[in-house]
Order: structure tokens, then sequence, then C-alpha cells
């Protein structure tokens, strides 16, 4: 029951099989290379698993920092390897929890963080000196996690973690109080260029596709998106000249979605390698190949779960999690199996990582390295992939990058179209989902458990802690701090070494993103198109 | 353990045309190297074989194992023809049991019901536990 | 339903990442450890594509048997299910069906591998939980309603080749007396005595018996049930009972090669029994070495076919792999994760090209399974088929350093193990002299050593373990009232016993058993006597005395009176 072209999730024509005379051209030196070296398509790392397993890292937080802390906790007890925190709509939108705007959404799909304090409450306990950390932020929480940090006696040099800090998925969510794109570009940069000199080992910045792909992008539109976005950031580097170049991308760090085209994820996972390789060393001359390494963390793709027969999520994500192993991804967050219904449940959670466990531990998959290399197929469409993004990336560049891209509306009116273009075939039946359009079953099998947290409470318990967090601040302090903060700003200077300052005198999360918004005005979404 | 040079004597057996050897045979081994005397019938045992070789060979317990759905029939058979002779040769099951057969298992006195993937010290714990208080009468 | 509520004291956690994100085994399941960096070119410095590897449909069909493979085609989707009564198996199996699995998936039951009839008193309790086919009307209901000349029946189960014959045998008595073309039945059985001796996972039972059971079935179903496999050796026992891939291959293929042979010396050319080649193998965990292992056997049996029975056309070289996820992988510890586990050795049957993929369920250690856990492979097998599109291009993995590197490990390695099988005698003979029964017990003894030290890593078991009262509720299989279902098949076979002609069951009976002294085909007597109202017990019973054994395979019950 194939669809009579045989195309690929992306639309890549299939053959029924592929042999040597597909890749007569490869140049294996040139096109592929030891893993841990340039151009990188086999890994990013000589040893990849032998060395070191993927990290087991789930985006995760809800309630208060003081119910996540024990989420994290727990979770660290199975077996997980590093954190990831998702805050929740208040530090998307950049305000504080007492906010009117945000009066019903405090803790929903995320934990509220808006002092230094609730990031110690967050953060207690963890051994965040010796475990990374994922931010779900654009820099002021880091800031506020680095504040912690020194307080604990951690030599910032090397602590490990990352900001996400990029804008691919933040616009997806459409919420308001957001500065434009290149007042976002700008603290960006400036997050980076700090970061990169007071933290060294930081990933300054996770570009991140994961939403557009869950609304339906295809793998290369996906990385055509990725490279734009980064591109951006780099000529605004380039046009600054503060910072050299090599210094300034060597952390740079992906997000990417998996999705249900087996091979296409492995595929493209290794063309981004050999892509972003390309990019840096040839486009922008960094001869330093380490700085050039395409280093990723995987998510299992959330728009592919089904709410019915909740279960076969689980296959789903077992496929796409061994996908993003089998093409060389640095840290893994497989779903729990009733993502398209509600938050995890403890067992949904504890399958989902016991998924990565047994992908690590009983597939003997990680005994050796890019393991698919040299397979017709995969190198084929590896090539494939690869040829469609820079034609992607180019179409984007053409249009002055993916900042004024996004300011012109294009990216919007893309996150409109796309959905309703898959949603018709789905309903059409052109692309199959089990359970849903095909292979139905009369009657739901079984019931699952359903987490509903109850963060009816969060915002009292928030509200209360900041009234008594400003009340006890030193005012002075805090004032002068805020007013370097603001001028900073509104200058082109870097603004973060004064949100250092300003958190760490008593600056809430949301007075912060509040000088950022005011120097450049909420921009209004292109969304009536 | 046993601190005294009396050694557990034990009948591993299963009954029934339950074929699975494994789980008995590793019992077995198990047992030994905890110092117990093991005594194996093999497969295809009727419960009357059973009996008759537990009483025979004057052991102290009898394993069942059995990964059929009907051990619990074949347990409290076993276990109740031993009862019949007036004998207080201790019985204990394992093997894959099902819930609903637990409560007549205990009524009729087999314990232990331990599944696959049971750690080996739980099982022989039990097994002295069971012997010195039924069996020896011990304290 | 947030996290428990715990004492916790408030200090730092003390687990370093360093430590807990190392892997722990670095060897593949059968002990080959791959270079700790990437497989290149170099690692395959013979490689010739034609020779070693061939197209889709081309000899030596490393990369699959037909031209397309998945995209004309999707492979046979099959799930073991058996219940109380015919009619409740029946009534569950359509649902099965309705949900995409594509088999009349027939086993026998712990009595009828054993040999027993339900009246046999060590069958006591156990009757009722199988469909009991003591007689060839039994196995008729079974197939009640059913197009057999559509169908694919198989008997995969079995891990007990006399019973495997005698299923066969009644299925042959089913089509003449409902006048089926019995040239037309697709299916296949295992018909593999040497593993059963290897593996002991059934009774006893005499190796010379089950040679002549064998090559007479062969024969049988090679002239008259055409489009019937007349084996399909089973590896998947042999490593449900420790053998790693390499012993799998090498066994397998020896035993392969001696059932050809057998029908060969009955005169049957090898044009005919290598039409439908199969064997049965075990999907385990261990990815790669999965995938691997189904490119090595096409190949293996390729050059087997050609080079040691001269086969000219290259349709005879073909072998046909049926691919089953084992049982000994689901752990009984959160049994959901199995999911995962099934999900992974079904996909690598896939990538390796599997003909078949035959289903555990993820409750297996709990209970037989429930339509819960039968709904769930079914769809899993549908999410592989039409949502990864892992089936768009015949072999995908093909050119793979690794995966070539590893394909000839293996085949390497099972070759070293099958001259070693030739070097002592042959397979036959080191069925017989326990030989290759040693070799299985050692393997089993290792793998149980590495699962009990951890050094074969099972999550949930000796890795990561929890309390089982975190384990989510099972929902076991509601049997019928067992007392009822056994008094009535108890009756019954009393009732069909006492109104037969025992007049003609008696003379079928004794014919079979001089038959079997001599060396015709038994399976036309055999179908006689089931023709005329002989249990399975007692057709087993005259063909172990006509070879002068005893009666029972168990030794319990004498000879019925009407024999005498």
């Amino acid at each position: 029951m194939q669809t009579k072209e045989h195309l690929s999730a992306s639309g890549i024509p299939v053959k029924d099989i592929y042999t040597p005379e597909d890749i007569k051209n490869l140049d294996y030196d040139k096109d592929l290379g030891i893993a841990g070296e340039p151009p990188f398509t086999r890994g990013p790392y000589p040893t990849m698993y032998r060395g070191q397993v993927w990290t087991i890292r789930r985006l995760s937080g809800f309630n208060t920092p003081e119910d996540s802390n024990k989420l994290y906790r727990e979770q660290y007890e199975l077996g997980q390897t590093g954190f990831s925190v998702a805050p929740d709509i208040t530090t998307a939108v950049g305000v504080d929890a007492d906010n009117p705007m945000v009066e019903y959404e405090i803790g929903h799909s995320g934990l509220p963080l808006n002092t230094i304090e609730d990031v110690e409450v967050a953060f207690d306990g963890l051994p965040i000196d010796r475990v990374s950390t994922y931010l779900a932020e654009r820099g002021p929480i880091t800031a506020m996690y680095f504040a912690m940090a020194e307080k604990r006696g951690i030599d910032l040099k090397q602590i490990r973690g990352t900001t996400a800090g990029c804008m691919l998925s933040w616009a997806c969510l459409n919420i308001p109080l957001q500065p434009t794109p290149k007042g976002y570009l700008r603290y960006g940069v400036d997050f980076i260029e700090w970061c990169s000199e007071i933290a060294p080992k930081w990933n300054p910045i996770n570009h991140d596709s994961y939403n557009p792909r869950d609304l339906g992008l295809n793998a290369y539109e996906e990385l055509g998106l990725l490279f734009a976005s980064a591109i951006d950031f780099v000529e605004e580097e380039k046009r600054r000249g503060r910072v050299p170049l090599d210094r300034f991308v060597r952390r740079f760090s992906f997000n990417t979605a998996a999705h249900n085209d087996f091979f296409e994820e492995i595929a493209k996972l290794r063309a981004a390698r050999r892509i972003w390789y390309k990019i840096v060393t040839d486009r922008y001359g960094v001869q330093d190949p380490n700085c050039a390494k395409f280093r990723v963390h995987v998510q299992s793709s959330g728009s592919t779960h089904t709410a019915q027969e909740p279960y076969n999520n689980l296959v789903r994500i077992a496929y796409q999690t061994l996908a993003a192993v089998l093409g060389g991804a640095q840290s893994i967050h497989a779903n729990g199996y009733d993502e398209a219904v509600c938050l995890p449940t403890d067992q949904s959670m504890l399958l989902a990582i016991r998924t990565e466990q047994i992908a690590a531990l009983e597939t003997n998959v990680t005994n050796t390295i890019d393991p698919l290399g040299g397979s017709y197929y995969i190198e084929s469409l590896t090539n494939e992939l690869e040829e469609r993004t820079w034609e992607y990336i180019k179409m984007i560049e053409d249009m002055g990058g993916m900042a004024q891209a996004m300011e012109d509306g294009w990216y919007h009116k893309l996150l409109r179209d796309k959905p309703i273009e898959r949603q018709k075939k789905v309903d059409s039946g052109e692309i199959p989902i089990v359970g849903v359009n095909t292979f139905r079953s009369e009657k739901e099998p079984y019931k699952v458990p359903i987490f509903k947290p109850d963060p009816a409470t969060s915002r009292e318990i928030q509200a209360e802690k900041l009234r008594k967090f400003r009340a006890k601040r030193d005012k002075a302090k805090h004032a002068e701090a805020m007013k370097r903060l603001v001028d900073a700003c509104n200058s082109d200077e870097n603004v973060y070494p004064y949100t250092f300052e300003a958190v760490k005198a008593g600056a809430t999360f949301g007075e912060v993103m509040k000088a950022q918004l005011d120097a450049y005005g909420e921009w209004p979404y292109p969304v009536g198109l | 353990m046993d601190k005294s040079d009396r050694k557990i004597r034990v009948l591993v057996a299963k009954p029934g045309t339950d074929s699975h050897y494994r789980g008995a045979e590793l019992l077995c081994q198990i047992l030994r190297n905890a110092g117990m005397e093991v005594i194996y019938t093999g497969r295809y045992q009727t419960s009357e074989m059973i009996v008759s070789a537990a009483v025979a060979e004057d052991v102290d317990v009898v394993c069942l194992s059995s990964l059929s759905w009907s051990q619990d029939k074949y347990y409290v058979e076993v276990a109740n023809m031993l009862r019949d002779k007036g004998s207080d040769i201790c019985i204990v099951g394992g093997g894959i049991i099902s819930k609903k057969a637990i409560p007549k298992l205990k009524e009729a006195g087999v314990t232990g019901l331990y599944g696959p993937g049971t750690p080996y010290q739980e099982m022989i714990d039990h097994i002295v536990q069971r012997v010195k208080k039924d069996r020896w009468h011990e304290s | 339903m947030t996290t428990e509520k715990k004492e916790k004291d408030q200090k730092l956690l003390n687990l370093d990442r360093t430590v807990r994100a190392q892997i722990i085994k670095t060897t593949t399941e059968s002990g080959i450890e791959p270079k700790a960096t990437a497989y290149n070119p170099d690692d395959l410095p013979d490689f010739d594509y034609k020779r070693d590897l061939g197209d889709d449909g081309d000899y030596p069909y490393t990369r699959g048997l037909y031209k397309g493979m998945y995209r004309n085609l999707l492979w046979v989707s099959a799930q073991a299910l058996t219940r109380e009564t015919a009619e409740k198996s029946r009534k569950d199996r359509e649902v099965v069906w309705a949900g995409g699995a594509d088999t009349v998936y027939l086993s026998s039951g712990d009595v009828n591998r054993t040999g027993c009839d339900p009246d046999h008193p060590l069958a006591k309790y156990d009757i009722g939980y199988a469909p009991e086919n003591y007689s060839w009307r039994r196995i008729e209901r079974e197939l009640e309603g059913i197009d057999l000349e559509k169908a694919i029946v198989t008997f995969h189960g079995a891990s007990s080749q006399q019973d495997d014959v005698l299923c066969v045998a009644q299925l042959a008595t089913v089509a003449e007396m409902r006048d089926i073309d019995k040239q037309k039945i697709r299916g296949s059985c295992i018909n593999d005595p040497i593993s059963n001796v290897a593996t002991s996972f059934s009774v006893e039972f005499p190796l010379e018996i089950g040679r002549r059971l064998n090559g007479d079935l062969t024969e049988y179903i090679c002239k008259e049930m055409r489009t019937f496999s007349p084996f399909a050796p089973i590896a998947y026992d042999l490593w449900e009972a420790g053998c790693n891939s390499v012993q799998q291959l090498g066994i397998i293929m020896s035993s392969t090669a001696a059932y050809c042979q057998e029908a060969i010396d009955r005169g049957v050319p090898f044009d005919m029994v290598g039409r439908r080649v199969t064997i049965s193998i075990a999907s385990s965990l261990d990815f790669f070495e999965t995938v691997c292992k189904l490119r090595a056997a096409r190949r293996m049996w390729a050059k087997i076919a050609r080079e040691s029975f001269g086969a000219k056309e290259d349709k005879l070289c073909r072998l046909r792999i049926a691919v089953r996820t084992p049982g000994q992988t689901i752990t009984r510890q959160q049994p959901l994760n199995n999911i995962a586990r099934i999900g992974f050795q079904a996909l690598a049957a896939v990538l390796g090209g599997a003909a078949a993929v035959d289903y555990a369920r993820h409750d297996e250690a709990f209970c037989i399974p429930s339509e819960e856990s039968s709904m769930i492979t079914l769809a899993l097998n549908h999410i592989i088929g039409q949502e990864t599109s892992v089936g768009l291009t015949a072999d995908p993995l093909g050119g793979s350093y690794y995966v070539e590197w590893l394909t000839n490990k293996l085949e390497e390695e099972a070759n070293i193990l099958m001259k070693q099988i030739e070097d002592i005698g042959g397979i036959w003979k080191v069925a017989k002299s326990g030989w290759l029964r040693q070799l299985v017990n050692n393997a089993r003894e290792e793998r149980m050593t590495a699962l009990a030290d951890g050094s074969m890593p099972q999550v949930g078991v000796n890795f990561f373990r929890q309390s089982e009262d975190k384990d989510p509720d099972i929902v076991e299989y509601e049997f019928d009232d067992m007392d009822k279902v056994q008094s009535d098949l108890m009756d019954e076979i009393k009732a069909y016993k006492d109104n037969r002609d025992i007049k003609k069951t008696r003379e079928a009976l004794l014919t079979l058993r001089e038959k079997a002294k001599g060396t015709e085909n038994l399976m036309y007597p055999i179908i006689e006597a089931f023709k005329a109202d002989a249990t399975r017990g007692e057709i087993l019973g005259m063909i172990r005395e006509g070879f002068g054994y005893s009666y029972d395979t168990v030794d319990m019950i004498k000879r019925p009176d009407f024999l005498n």
C-alpha cells in the first residue's frame, strides 16, 4: 500500500534499490571522513557512543520551582543524564507571574522562573557542576543560573549547559510582548558574545527547528530554516566585529525534531553536519574545525503522536529515538506516549526514559560509529537532503535573511499554510496515520492514565514570592542596576554584563525582559495576511 | 544460612506437561550452591509421582515449578495429598502465577510463588525460613 | 498524579554522568567486538558488489529475494493466538485478522506437544488451554469456514517435530475429507527434529523416528502439497535456548541442508524440495546482528543450494526467512518497556528483508496475549509498514561498511561452525551424540551468567529495577471455567472413542505400526489412521512401537486394549 510515486516524507522520490552506481562519485575522505574529523558527516566525535552514550534529557517542568525540583530529582534517579528546563508561558512572554496578562497560565506546561530565588529552588540539590542543563529561554534566566552557580562556588569557566535563544520556535508561539526579530537577534548576539567570554563551555545558543517542523515543514525545510537562522547570527557578529568568529560560533548548538520517516531522519543529521561544516569553514573562513561541529539535541516529534491508541506512540517514539541514535545525536528527548493528550504522567515519563535506555543498553547499536555510513541509500539520501537544504537556505538569503523574512511576514505565512497542507494530506489518507486514518479500531482498545496538574495555586504562590522578593531587595542598588541595563538596551552596548549585575541586584525576570522589549517595541505579528 | 550440619533436603519437581526446564534447573543449581541437597524429578510428573518421591526421599520441602496456566491445580493437589498423608513437608511454588490463583494456593499452604526475574537470595531465604518453621519446628 | 511524596534530604545527588553514561557492552550478542572507530571502505578490501550482494531479486539474494521487495508486497504479519476452545480461538483470531494479521496460525499446546491425548493421566489439569486436536475433526473446527486454498496456514509454534507431523497430517486429512485441493494450500511447518534434540524444549523423542518422519513429511509435502513449505527449521528455538547468531546460522544451515538431503535420498529432486526452503529465526535485541544475520543467511543458503545441491536455476537458491520476536526478551518487570523492544526487533527484521514477522506481545510474561496487547503489536506492524517509509527501498542498509562487514563476519564464523560439524560427522551425528545439546547448554549457561551479572543488560531486570507495585496493572486473560472445559473435554474424548468404528481404527493403526517397521512413507497410513478416527496419542504410539520403543512418550500408560 505504498503511494504510486514512492516518495519519502519530504517528497524525495525513492528508488526501489540503491547500488554503488548511485554513489559512484562519493569521495570517502571529502564527503564522509572519519567521525570527529571534517566534514563530520559520520559524527562530531571520534568515538561517539563508544566514548559516551547520548544524554537522556527531557524538557520538563510544571507548577512551581519546588514541584519541578522534585521532578528533576526523580528523573535523574530514573536514569536521565541531563537537565532540561521548560519554563512556563510567563517566560515565553517575558513577564513576572503576577502580571495580570498571564493570570491563568502560571505553571502550565512549564514552570515559572521569575527571580534568582526561583532558579535556586528549581536547582536545589542538583549537581549542576557535573550535569549540563538546557534552559529554554533567551538569556536572563541563564544570567540568574550563572549567578546561582557563582554563589555555589562553581567556576563559570567550566559550567556546561545550553541557552535556547533562537527565534524560530519562539515565533511559532504567537505570544504577545515579543521584540521585533531584529531586536531578538540583537539580544541573542549580545548573549553569545558575553557568554562565550564568561562561560566558554556553555552553549550560548540553540538553533531550534522543533516547532516549525511540528507544524508541517519537511526535513530539508527544517534544516534550511535552522541554518538560515544560524547564518543571521553569524552575519550580525561579522558586522559588529567584536568577537572573533571562531569563538563566536564555536558552541553553537542545534535542536531538531525526529519524525516518522526513519531513514530521512538519519540522513538529515548526517547532511546537517556536513552542511554546517561547510558554512563555518568555507563561507566564514573559520580555520579551526572544532568550531564547525553540528551538535544536536533531538526530540521526538509531538505532531506524529496520536490521541487515539496512545500506546502506539511508544512505538513511534522508539523508532524516532533509534533514528536519532543512528543519526548521531548528542542528546535525545523521547516524548511520553501521552504527549498528544496531556503532560507526561509518571508512567509515560518512565517509559520514555526506559525506551532511551533500552536503545542504549540492549540493542547494541552504540558499539559502532555511524553504522549506516556507506549504505547506498543513506548516502544518496544524505546527498539529496543536503542539496535541497542549500536551495532552501539560498531562498531565505535572497529574502534578506531569516530575521528580515520574519519581519516581512514570510515565516508566519509559512507557519499558517503548512499545517493546512499537512492536514489535507492526512484527511485524504496520503499521509497514513495508524489508528487515525488507517487501520482504525472500532473502539478504543484500552485506556491510559491522564495527568492533570493543578497549577491553580501556582499563581498565588509565585505572586507572594515576588512580593516578598521585591520587598527585601536593596532598592537603591536595584534601581541603579536597572538604569544601567535600560541604558545599555537603548544603546548598542552588550546588555548582558548589565543583566548579570541587575539580576544579582534583585531584578526580576519580567523587569529585565521589559527593559529589552522597550528598546525595540512590541512586534505586531504579521498574522492578518 | 543454617549453622548446624543439618542440610535442607529439597525435591524440585515439574508437574504436568509443561516443558520449560530452565527455571527448574536453575533453581536446583541455586539451591545446591546455597548448601542444600537437591533432588530433581525432571519433567512430566503426575502429582502422585511427586508426592511419592517426596515421601520416599524424605525431603523437607518440595519446590514446584510450572509455567502452565494450570499450575495452581497441581500445586494444590500435591499440597493436599501430602497433607492427607499427614506429612509436614513444605510446598513452595514458582512460575508465572496468575493473581487470581494466589489466595487458593496460600490456603493450601503453597508459598513463595516467585515469578521470573526474582533475585535468587529471596527464594533461598524464603525456603530456609519455611523449612525451619514448618518442618524443623525451630523458632 | 505528581511524583510521590518522598522524604528526601535536600542534599546533593551523587550520581556522576560520566560514569553512568558509558556503554556497558561493546560486543554484539555473538561476542563480536566491532572496532572503536567507524567502518570504512578499507574494512571491505575484497568487496565485489555482484558477487557478494547482487541486486534485490538476484543471486545470491543478500539484498532480498524479490525485485522491489516490500514496495510490491509487505512482509507477512503473524501472531500466535490460542484460546480454550476452537470457537473462542476463532473469534479472537478474527479480530486479529481484521487488524492485519495474515496467517492462520495454529499451534499445539503442551499436551499435544508431549504426545498425549487429553485423557492421559499426566495431562490432567493441563488440558483445555489450547485446542486439543486429538482427532482430525477437532482441527477441522479451527479451520471451519476458511477458504484454505487462499489462506496461509502455519504450524510455527510447535517445538516438537512429531507434533508438527501430525498437525500437517490432520490438515491433509481435513483437505481430503472436505474435497479441498491440497496442492493449493500454502503455509509451512517446522519439521525440525534436530533443533528439538538440541534444545529439548519438548519431550525427549527418539531422533531416529524424528529423522524418518522428517523425510516422510518433506517427501509427502513435495508431492501432495506443493505450495506448502516442507520445513522451516527453527533457529528461533536455538536462540531461546541460549544460542547467539553465529550458532543459529551455523546449526540451521546444516540442518536445512540435511533435510533437503533426506528428501533427495528418498528420490525427491532438489528442484522440488529447494523451491520453498524456509527457516524460522529469532530477531534478537541486537539490532545490527539481526539485520546482518538475515542477509548472511540468504547468501549462505544461496551458495549451499548452488554449490552443494547443484541448483542451476537462481530461483532454487532462495531462502525465505520467517522472523519471530523472542519471548525471552519480554520482561515481567515494567512490561510496557516490551513494546519498544518488540518494535526494535521487528524493525530490524524488516530491514533485514524478512519474509514474515511473527510477533510476541508485551504482556507475555504475565498471561496469554490479551486483545489489548495483540492490537498494539498489530498497530506496530502497520506503523513500520505505513509510517516509517522503511519499505520504500529494498535492503536500505546495503552498502553500509559496518553492515557489510558484520554480514561477512557472521557468515565467516557460521561457516567455521558448519565445518566443525562436518568434521565431526555431520549434523545428524552431532545431534544424536549429544554434542549439539552440549553446545546449546553451554550457550545457555553463558547467557544466563551474562544476565545475572549484568554484562548483558536488561532494563528493568538487571538495570534500573524498581518496585513492581509501580508497574501498570496488566489485565490478565479470563479463562472460562476450566473445570467445566476440562470435564467436557474428557467426556468428549470418551464419547469419541466409544462411538468410532473400533475395527476400522484398529486395522488402520496396526497397519501403521507395520509400515513404521519398513521404509514406506508414513504420512499416508497416518492420514488413513486419522480418517479411521484414531487419536494422536494412538498414532504416535503405533509409530513408536514400530520402531521398537514403548508406546507412551512419557512411559506412563500402556497400549490400549483394543490394539492388543
